[in-house]
């Protein structure tokens, strides 16, 4: 209850602007991570063919090194749109529970509004109630 | 060879020139251009990937969910360290490189420039304290050649000088010979003036070259020519058309080569550099020495003029234009200091037959033209692409000896030429020009015997080399392939085959 209490004892939320905006994040990181996944093998070239030297071993053991980095980076990406995801579905899952909260607080004659039954309120926001949507 | 670091495998494609001190092997250049491109890719992804974590960080969720949400935004900047490493690598990687190749450019350069100095010094020296030797010389060849001569009409074989050049070939194809040569004809003129006791101002040493010696050679020749001797004395030319050769009967209905097999005059359009050094006229008695094709509506003609090689390697000029006395007058051509207008010598054979062919041809000047030409033909390919009448906007040499050829501002002279191949290094080590980009490649096998006395030289081998370039990704040979797409419009060409006869007095009782 403290993740419902706490928020609307301080007056701090999120709101289903955040939510959205949070989504918005998501199809950017989304479309950020298909395209490194897709294109960072084509940006390492292949290990030389016609010139053959120490150097160009060496040389290959960097084109190594840089496929690890751009692969690395495509990993975090994935990491990080599925913990956004799961922070996007938290969020919301929390907007309904307070906003259950609020409708059975109404219900029982207390105050603070419908929020999000309004659709856009934050969650224990004390000023949000019937928002902006 | 040692490529930017690395060693070049016999095949591989040597890029140099074109703007750039670099030399390397096509595909370290190919490397440093995806490596550069791979940058800015990178770049544009850690931008998106910043964005996207101060979005998150700005986004007023519930502290709880703050506290959660701190993966994703940690998540993106690893992802972005990553990103900025990788970034860092590319472009470190680019860079050497690129500097690997400018310094296989400079030791290259220097080598050159070594050769040179050991010719600027050792050329006035041999002139003047051997001019016994240089006579000896002289009147050794001359012997040589006389006897050659009276050789042959006893019907005994081949001739000494022959057997020595069959049984020492492979000097001739060993590439620290072609670098000697290289050096050598640029600095003729200095051992001939020394040998005559002539003070040679540096100035003038600095500014003769391989043309120069071309040059003071042939106004020399045509003193004798005056006096009636047909050696390296130019004449008068005249072409004629000729019939392309028959396409082959029996082509399957629909086989898209239907049409144009009732019409040998139509031609697919060249796709690369391959297909133009394929249809370049073969050398030989009698044959077409010269091809031109066009391109377009005759409103907006564009055409490919393809020019073959040497067909008669005498010295005495005979009614073959293809031969040593155009090709000495096309590198003298190029001599800033041309002794030979006091002898009333004119430009090469070839070269104004190519002209006379454009002309029947109905090339008018200016309009766009494609000049490829082999041995003998790039010089002539070399010098229309230099004309700044011309409307030429490109031009291929396939090993011709261009070096010194002057090149003109925006159109591209691509220049193949084969590391053991002789004939390139007879136009001496020319001057850079960022119009001229040069491919060599090694195309004989170290220890294996060849029949010909030049098969570095060989056309074929050359087609070979141009259809690798057409393999290659590397920029400055990629752009020259699109140039070609521009000049034929992806059209069918109508094709002229053309036979040129240089006019030969009978009364000078050359052939």
């Amino acid at each position: 209850m403290d993740d419902l209490l706490l928020p609307a004892l301080t007056g701090r939320g999120a709101t289903l602007d955040d939510v959205d905006a949070a989504r918005r994040h998501l199809a950017a990181l989304r479309s950020l991570h298909a395209e490194v996944r897709a294109t960072w093998p084509s940006l390492v070239p292949p290990p030389p063919g016609a010139w053959r030297s120490m150097a160009s071993e060496g040389y290959a053991g960097w084109l190594d090194d840089l496929g690890m980095r751009l692969s690395g980076a495509a990993v975090a990406l994935a990491d990080a749109e599925a913990e956004l995801e799961a922070a996007i579905r938290r969020t919301e899952w929390r907007l309904e529970q307070q906003a259950r909260a609020a409708a059975a607080a109404g219900g029982s004659g207390a105050t603070g509004g419908s929020g999000a039954a309004g659709g856009s309120g934050a969650v224990g926001g004390s000023g949000s109630a019937g928002g902006s949507g | 060879m040692s490529v930017g670091g690395h060693r070049a495998d016999p095949g591989d494609l040597v890029v140099s020139g074109g703007g750039s001190t670099a030399v390397a092997v096509d595909e370290l250049f190919v490397h440093a251009a995806r490596l550069g491109a791979s940058v800015a890719v990178v770049d544009d992804w850690i931008a998106r990937a910043r964005v996207l974590g101060r979005g998150l960080e700005l986004l007023d969720l519930d502290e709880s969910v703050v506290a959660r949400s701190a993966a994703p935004i940690s998540s993106i900047g690893l992802a972005g360290v990553c990103l900025d490493q990788a970034r860092d690598r590319a472009s470190w990687l680019r860079g050497s490189l690129l500097e690997a190749a400018e310094r296989y450019g400079a030791t290259e350069q220097l080598v050159d420039g070594l050769w040179q100095l050991a010719w600027f010094v050792g050329a006035p020296w041999l002139g003047f304290h051997a001019p016994g030797l240089v006579a000896g010389t002289l009147l050794a060849a001359g012997g040589q050649w006389m006897g050659s001569a009276l050789w042959r009409a006893l019907g005994w074989g081949p001739t000494p000088l022959e057997a020595w050049l069959r049984e020492h070939r492979g000097l001739l194809s060993d590439p620290a010979f072609v670098r000697l040569v290289r050096a050598a004809v640029d600095h003729a003129d200095e051992a001939a003036a020394a040998a005559a006791h002539v003070p040679l101002p540096s100035w003038a040493a600095a500014t003769l070259h391989a043309p120069e010696s071309a040059s003071a050679l042939l106004a020399a020749v045509g003193l004798f020519g005056a006096a009636g001797s047909r050696v390296l004395v130019e004449g008068p030319v005249r072409v004629a058309r000729v019939a392309p050769p028959a396409v082959e009967a029996g082509v399957p209905p629909g086989h898209p080569a239907v049409g144009t097999a009732r019409r040998p005059d139509v031609v697919a359009p060249p796709t690369g550099v391959g297909d133009l050094a394929d249809r370049v006229p073969a050398a030989g008695d009698g044959e077409p020495q010269i091809r031109i094709e066009r391109y377009g509506d005759a409103g907006d003609p564009r055409w490919i003029v393809y020019i073959g090689g040497t067909v008669d390697f005498g010295l005495v000029t005979g009614s073959q234009p293809a031969d040593m006395t155009s090709n000495l007058h096309g590198i003298a051509d190029d001599a800033e200091l041309d002794a030979r207008p006091a002898t009333g010598a004119e430009a090469g054979a070839l070269e104004r037959a190519a002209h006379a062919a454009m002309r029947e041809a109905g090339v008018a000047p200016g309009d766009p033209l494609l000049a490829v030409g082999y041995s003998a033909g790039g010089i002539v390919a070399a010098k229309l692409a230099s004309d700044p009448e011309s409307g030429v906007v490109g031009a291929v040499n396939l090993g011709g000896p261009v070096a010194s050829a002057p090149t003109r501002e925006g159109v591209a002279l691509l220049s193949i030429e084969h590391e053991e191949d002789l004939v390139p290094a007879t136009g001496g080590a020319g001057h850079p020009s960022p119009d001229r980009v040069t491919v060599s490649r090694s195309v004989l096998e170290p220890g294996r015997a060849y029949d010909a006395v030049f098969p570095a030289h060989e056309l074929e081998r050359y087609r070979q080399t141009a259809e690798l370039v057409d393999a290659s990704e590397e920029e400055r040979l990629a752009s020259f392939g699109s140039l070609i797409g521009d000049v034929t419009g992806g059209g069918a060409g109508l094709r002229s085959d053309w036979v040129a006869t240089r006019e030969v007095s009978p009364s000078t009782g050359a052939r």
